[in-house]
């Protein structure tokens, strides 16, 4: 895919989060779309997809939230890096039991970050959300899976 | 090697670009610009898929939904029953004013609807609004729905305003207690809403209104926010503090109306 229409639909990802997932909250917790994407693309070998996707929803979410510009950029591009790592070093193997507690523990940290630049002490919440999270990547994967149509994702079932 | 960095430098100087202009009023009007462009997608979305969800959701809670018609039906009896005598208490009070020669309070609120359009941090009870200082909404202005105090106006720019939600960890709101009154302060927060620093001498009922009490002067005096539930201060405590239900249901708000005192 042209990598203009790429970013342009990354930057709809970011305002459908600003926009779309409000309306889909359950108990206030509401899943970050643009996390989601940067962790499953990471996980299946989609790199520069996961970069693109970290570096524009980002700063779509910079550009309209309340927190100092840069937080959202900064966290995605340093997770879709870390994951990176892993893939290399520690865990070549993925497989979706390893997507679900991935994405559970990067939108844990994510939510800790949050919570602490809102001087608010993280709360059991936490978990829900990182379960919630966990659970819309694994939809997400599958999604993926059948847009490339069960070819070159380095992910087994 | 610039070549192979070329977008990693580029990504880095417009967060440095934003980070320099945060604390300026520059990054509020971009922000301002962003959900210009973002509201009729917002609004787009509210009027679809958020009239979709709540619909799907009512289909499963169809017992609960058909219980509370039943309370609501009750309570809705008794109320009128108030509202009469209410009325004839109003009628005596304003002829005892006349016969006594008080000044009449001539104070009038201005009111502007307002559509919530999305909210830009998952973290904070706070949505965003598409009325703002062109509106003549200022920060602190009262926002109510269904006649009942859901926010105040955190930071309103040109065209769009952000509204913190009374839910909000952040939310502080000065409040009466109708029947004993006690005064105090109103606080959100993960447990839900509670009324801090009520005097130890006040008989706090349960079940009585919380309505705002107008100190401070920016939010008008006399809106109900919900009734008492239960007070779970400890013994020992200096204050009283009580537990808070709001009859509006947060994640169904949909048109919000900002008042404020002329």
């Amino acid at each position: 895919m042209n990598k203009i229409l790429k970013i342009i639909i990354f930057i709809l990802i970011g305002i459908l989060q600003l926009t779309l997932m409000p309306l889909l909250q359950i108990k206030g917790m509401i899943p970050d779309l643009v996390l989601i994407g940067c962790v499953v693309f990471a996980i299946v070998d989609l790199q520069d997809d996961a970069l693109l996707l970290a570096i524009a929803g980002g700063l779509i979410l910079d550009w309209a939230g309340p927190l100092f510009f840069g937080f959202h950029t900064i966290v995605f591009v340093g997770f879709v890096l870390i994951i990176r790592f892993l893939l290399q070093k520690i865990l070549p193997d993925m497989n979706s039991i390893l997507i679900f507690i991935i994405t559970f523990f990067f939108a844990l940290v994510y939510s800790c970050f949050q919570n602490l630049l809102y001087n608010r002490w993280p709360s059991l919440n936490l978990f829900s959300y990182g379960l919630y999270s966990a659970v819309l990547s694994i939809v997400f994967f599958f999604l993926l899976q059948r847009l490339h149509n069960n070819r070159n994702l380095a992910v087994k079932l | 090697m610039i070549n192979k960095w070329k977008g990693a430098i580029v990504v880095f100087l417009i967060i440095l670009t934003g980070l320099i202009l945060s604390p300026t009023k520059y990054m509020k009007n971009i922000r301002n610009s962003f959900w210009v462009m973002a509201k009729p997608v917002g609004l787009g979305f509210r009027h679809s898929v958020g009239q979709a969800f709540p619909f799907v959701r009512q289909i499963l809670q169809i017992g609960y939904v058909v219980r509370q018609n039943s309370n609501l039906i009750s309570e809705n009896l008794g109320l009128q029953s108030q509202v009469a005598k209410m009325t004839e208490v109003q009628y005596e009070n304003e002829i005892l004013k006349k016969e006594l020669g008080f000044l009449k309070n001539t104070n009038s609120t201005k009111i502007v609807p307002a559509a919530i359009i999305g909210q830009s941090s998952g973290y904070l009870r706070s949505v965003v609004i598409d009325k703002g200082k062109k509106n003549g909404l200022t920060n602190g202005d009262a926002v109510i729905s269904q006649g009942v105090l859901v926010g105040t106006v955190s930071d309103a720019r040109d065209n769009n305003s952000e509204v913190t939600l009374v839910t909000d960890f952040n939310s502080l709101i000065p409040v009466v207690l109708q029947d004993s009154r006690g005064t105090g302060l109103l606080r959100g927060g993960l447990q839900g809403m509670m009324v801090d620093e009520v005097p130890l001498n006040i008989s706090i009922k349960k079940g009585e209104n919380v309505v705002t009490s107008g100190l401070g002067g920016q939010i008008p005096a006399g809106i109900l926010v919900g009734k008492t539930t239960e007070i779970i201060s400890k013994e020992g405590e200096i204050f009283q503090k009580v537990a808070v239900s709001s009859p509006v249901d947060f994640s169904r708000l949909e048109v919000l109306f900002v008042t404020k005192n002329e």
